[in-house]
């Protein structure tokens, strides 16, 4: 997997790590049971501070992606294939979608390119084809 | 000449020459250890800055060379050495200099504004590395036991006297044939054996 950050960029850079993690999980490129490198190791590799790639892995293991440990490392918990998400996490979500519609709305952005917009996204990603699909899931959830 | 002195003025000349070369081969993005855009990679400071290194480190090679062969006569092995320390700083403080020149630059006209600055990495590297083809060994193994054999038979003494590192004649000894074993030591750790 080819990770990529912009130091220099307004996201935070752990911000920026959780999110090519995210991404990455997304579009199958890192599927469950997946090992990333240390914190150290990628650190080094990106050439950031230690703690800010312990950040973004914690970022991620609250949110259910990840799991850390200290044999194993860290290694990818679930992808879209896992079943049916976290109870509680669908409404977190969703919260957090409102504001980027909000955003896009205070920006003038009509609903139908809104849509559009989305659409396309949803191209990239491999998301379950049903709710049946999502629900008989075989992934590495433990 | 003799070997000895040959051997202690010989790599004044080398490291000269190869230091003079060492910003050729450098990535168009990284100058000097400087980073720039593509698009400056044929600046006006770029080119002055290389050619100056180039001339200022090959006048420096010339005169420790020319330093190193009229102190051989002098019968200290050190000299040259000393020499040869001097000129890598000189080389060195050379290539901060066209650093340091390119970078106030650099700085100076803000060559990133409006560029994007990626850092990528491969994380398969870490996680899943390629294994050492350890079989490409066996040539290499196979001409070096094949030498230790041949000379083992040949040769299965050390002669009376040894010539150490350095050029020096000296005879067989305990701390000799150590220094010896050393120099092998050393080549094994150089051939990526240890």
């Amino acid at each position: 997997m080819l990770l990529s950050i912009e130091p220099d960029g307004p996201v935070p850079i752990y911000q920026q790590i959780r999110d090519r993690i995210v991404e990455a999980i997304a579009d199958g490129r890192l599927p469950a049971g997946s090992a990333l490198p240390s914190t150290r190791q990628l650190a080094v590799d990106l050439g950031v501070n230690f703690h800010t790639v312990n950040k973004g892995y914690d970022l991620l293991r609250q949110e259910g992606l990840l799991r850390l440990g200290r044999k194993a490392g860290a290694v990818v918990r679930r992808d879209a294939g896992s079943g049916p998400p976290d109870p509680g996490w669908a409404q977190d979500w969703t919260g957090r979608l409102r504001t980027l519609l909000a955003e896009a709305a205070a920006q003038g952005m009509p609903a139908t390119d809104i849509v559009r917009e989305c659409l396309a996204a949803t191209g990239d990603f491999a998301f379950p084809a049903t709710a049946a699909e999502a629900g008989n899931g075989s992934g590495g959830s433990p | 000449m003799s070997a000895g002195s040959l051997a202690a003025v010989l790599p004044v000349p080398v490291v000269g020459a190869l230091l003079s070369v060492a910003a050729r081969p450098a990535r168009p993005t990284v100058q000097f250890g400087v980073r720039v855009p593509r698009e400056r990679a044929g600046a006006p400071v770029i080119g002055r800055e290389r050619r100056a290194y180039y001339w200022r480190t090959a006048a420096i090679g010339v005169c420790c060379t020319a330093a190193a062969v009229t102190v051989r006569g002098y019968g200290s092995w050190w000299l040259p050495r000393i020499i040869l320390l001097l000129e890598l700083a000189a080389d060195l403080g050379c290539f901060w200099v066209a650093r340091r020149k390119i970078a106030a630059v650099k700085n100076a006209d803000n060559w990133f504004a409006g560029l994007r600055q990626t850092i990528a990495t491969d994380t398969s590297w870490r996680t899943d590395p390629p294994r050492f083809p350890v079989r490409w060994l066996i040539p290499a193994l196979a001409v070096m036991a094949a030498t230790a054999a041949v000379g083992a038979l040949r040769y299965p003494g050390l002669p009376a006297h040894i010539v150490t590192g350095s050029g020096h004649r000296v005879p067989k000894s305990a701390v000799s044939v150590l220094v010896v074993a050393g120099q092998l030591y050393f080549t094994a750790v150089y051939s990526g054996l240890m």
